[in-house]
């Protein structure tokens, strides 16, 4: 299978401290995977570096088996909801637009294609009623939509998204786990930084577990358990046991 | 008319239109200043150009003493060498020592500041001939403004001008979240670089029209004035344009007139701009939020009156016993638009303020209802909270409410539910 991100020996330091070392993994393409581990484990600086926001000490990444720059325009990232300012003067409308700036030379007009892509994306994230809104007036799970349709208009193979369930209302999430269904079952990969375990058998078929370093990557059934659980998040084990159980009762139907 | 003599007089010329074009650029440099939440730094590198055009000046007369008409551009020079030195000093104060932010922008602003202030009065003792130039540049001093200065200020707008306009997309993306514009590949420390050098000459070549002291206040209030009125990114920035522009030419006509010093009056008339959309920006301004707050009062009022003689027909003085205040201007609406009439002594409701009334009803038993049976409340403490939210429910709350608690007929205080109005 072909591999979607593939990291080699990377290290990552904000001023001389260590954040991530030696991670090296490689994501297949296709699949829907969860990055997991603790508070302050780096999953989002695995994200970020990944993306070139955060400069790496060491180590390769690789996108689809290419560098970043030849790869880029198959990437959408989705960072952190809280990452923004929600007062700024923008429209949902171009806030999902922005998705297309990449691709724009800089003086170039929209084209009427990226309007209606816009459109489009704000339609299959149930958004279309707010297009003319003020970003401001959304609530926070219309705000994390807002964010994926952006990624949508990018037309990528790969979806990077930080946290995006973090602090949104049951119904929303519901609303995009099924639209990230979706898109893994049309071949997309999507790579999800997330910290509800008990919902992980539910959503991911991959899980990639970090604390500082790798403490595994592969498919559910053969990383996620109660030995890697407890190396990633430590003595919280009372927090696996409820995962486990919470499991065992999806898969039985309860 | 006198405010446009002020364009065609050729000692006026220069002053008047230097300074809209100085304000013009400062102010589009200001609203990208505001959306970074980076104002404090305008401040800062002001204060810390001045040490560098004393010095400027200094050095020119000893070096050229002969060539005191090309001081300005000793000026310029100095003034961004020390204030490029005053960022490199924040950046190293920050990462190396770990300063935080503000402290480490106050400190720069305050011992650059205090150099300069110490190397002007060493030129007033060594140099008095030159102390002057020196002094112009704490409050600015518009009135002496030449050609050149006309040429320099309009290169420097049309620069700010084109860079917003060629820049606009990216700029607009790197300020509403950056760390998406740069995985989109947009060159974020290239534009910002741009931005930066553009800022620092928008400030240094505006102090010698401002001031030192005051230029911050030509960035941040027109800025802050053009946000009151407008939710789209591209017309804050015309806003600010114009409001800046504004306050240079009427700041500058105002000064010359009562020979005060420019800067002051320039800031003070855009200080006017911002203080205006403070207060009367239709969305955000405190005028039109008291408005809207007196609105509710008096909705409130009305629908309290409305409940009361729901309940039973009253004269005025019964009425007047139970709602005190603003009771005749109540009245009076509630009749005008139809939801009361008078019979001889008595108000009583028309059928249509029946149905409206029997709906304020039914929200407040409603709510009092799923307090108790839902939020576990005492019948007797919930009537507070419900004489709030009755005027404040929306239609979409009560279908839930009324599905929630499945449809009933009966408030905690065994009194009827009035049926909803639309059935």
């Amino acid at each position: 299978m072909k591999s979607a991100l593939e990291m080699d020996q990377l290290s990552v330091g904000y001023d001389r401290h260590t954040v991530l070392w030696d991670v090296s993994f490689s994501i297949p393409a296709g699949i829907m995977c969860c990055v997991l581990g603790p508070n302050g484990a780096g999953k989002s600086t695995l994200l970020k570096t990944a993306l070139g926001l955060i400069r790496k000490m060491s180590g390769k990444i690789d996108f689809f088996g290419e560098p970043l720059e030849i790869s880029r325009s198959r990437i959408a990232y989705v960072p952190q909801r809280e990452s923004v300012d929600w007062d700024f003067p923008i429209t949902s409308l171009d806030v999902v637009l922005m998705g297309r700036y990449g691709k724009l030379r800089s003086m170039q007009k929209l084209r009427k294609a990226d309007r209606e892509a816009a459109q489009n994306a704000l339609e299959l994230v149930g958004m279309s009623a707010y297009a003319k809104h003020q970003i401001g007036e959304l609530s926070g799970g219309q705000q994390q939509r807002l964010f994926l349709a952006r990624a949508l208009v990018q037309n990528p193979d790969l979806f990077l998204l930080d946290e995006p369930f973090a602090g949104i209302d049951l119904a929303t999430e519901k609303i995009l786990v099924d639209l990230l269904k979706k898109l893994s079952s049309q071949g997309k990969t999507i790579i999800v930084v997330h910290h509800d375990l008990p919902t992980v058998p539910e959503y991911f078929d991959w899980a990639l577990l970090i604390n500082r370093h790798l403490i595994a990557c592969g498919p559910l059934s053969e990383v996620f358990h109660r030995e890697n659980l407890l190396k990633t998040y430590g003595k919280t084990a009372s927090l696996f046991d409820e995962a486990v159980k919470l499991s065992a009762k999806s898969k039985i139907g309860l | 008319m006198d405010l446009f003599f002020h364009f065609t007089d050729p000692i006026l010329r220069a002053p008047t239109i230097g300074c809209i074009l100085m304000c013009l650029s400062a102010s589009l440099a200001g609203v990208v200043l505001l959306f970074q939440r980076k104002l404090l730094i305008s401040e800062t590198i002001s204060h810390a150009a001045y040490p560098g055009a004393i010095g400027g000046i200094f050095l020119l007369s000893f070096l050229g003493p002969d060539f005191e008409r090309f001081s300005f551009i000793a000026v310029l020079v100095g003034a961004l060498f020390s204030s490029w030195l005053g960022l490199q000093s924040i950046r190293w104060l920050e990462r190396k020592w770990k300063i935080s932010s503000d402290a480490s922008l106050c400190f720069v602003l305050a011992v650059f500041f205090g150099v300069g202030v110490l190397l002007a009065s060493g030129l007033q003792q060594v140099q008095p001939m030159w102390a002057q130039q020196g002094h112009i540049l704490l409050f600015g001093q518009a009135a002496t403004l030449t050609d050149e200065h006309m040429v320099m200020y309009g290169l420097m707008s049309l620069a700010c001008f084109l860079f917003i306009v060629f820049a606009f997309r990216p700029l607009q993306a790197i300020l509403f979240d950056r760390a998406f514009a740069k995985s989109i590949g947009i060159p974020t420390k290239f534009v910002e670089r741009i931005f930066f050098i553009l800022l620092l000459v928008s400030i240094v070549a505006g102090i010698r029209s401002v001031g030192v002291i005051l230029i911050s206040g030509m960035l941040i209030a027109p800025a802050v004035a053009a946000r009151q009125f407008s939710n789209q990114l591209k017309t804050v920035f015309w806003l600010a344009a114009m409001f800046g522009a504004f306050s240079g030419w009427i700041g500058s006509i105002l000064s010359a007139k009562f020979s005060l010093p420019t800067g002051p009056m320039i800031v003070l008339v855009g200080a006017f701009f911002a203080v205006a959309g403070l207060l009367g920006s239709p969305k955000r301004g405190v005028v039109f939020r008291l408005i809207r707050q007196a609105a509710f009062h008096l909705r409130c009022m009305e629908e309290n009156v409305l409940k009361g003689l729901w309940k039973t027909e009253m004269d005025r003085h019964a009425l007047k016993r139970l709602y005190p205040s603003m009771l005749s201007f109540v009245l009076f609406r509630l009749t005008r638009h139809g939801w009361i009439q008078k019979k001889g002594f008595v108000f009583a409701l028309t059928s249509d303020g029946r149905t409206k009334a029997s709906a304020i009803v039914r929200l407040h038993r409603l709510w009092e209802l799923y307090l108790t049976e839902q939020m576990g409340r005492d019948p007797q403490c919930v009537h507070t909270s419900a004489e709030e939210m009755e005027h404040v429910l929306t239609p979409e709350i009560e279908e839930r409410l009324t599905k929630l608690l499945s449809d009933p007929k009966q408030d905690p205080h065994s009194q009827p539910i009035p049926e909803r109005s639309s059935l």
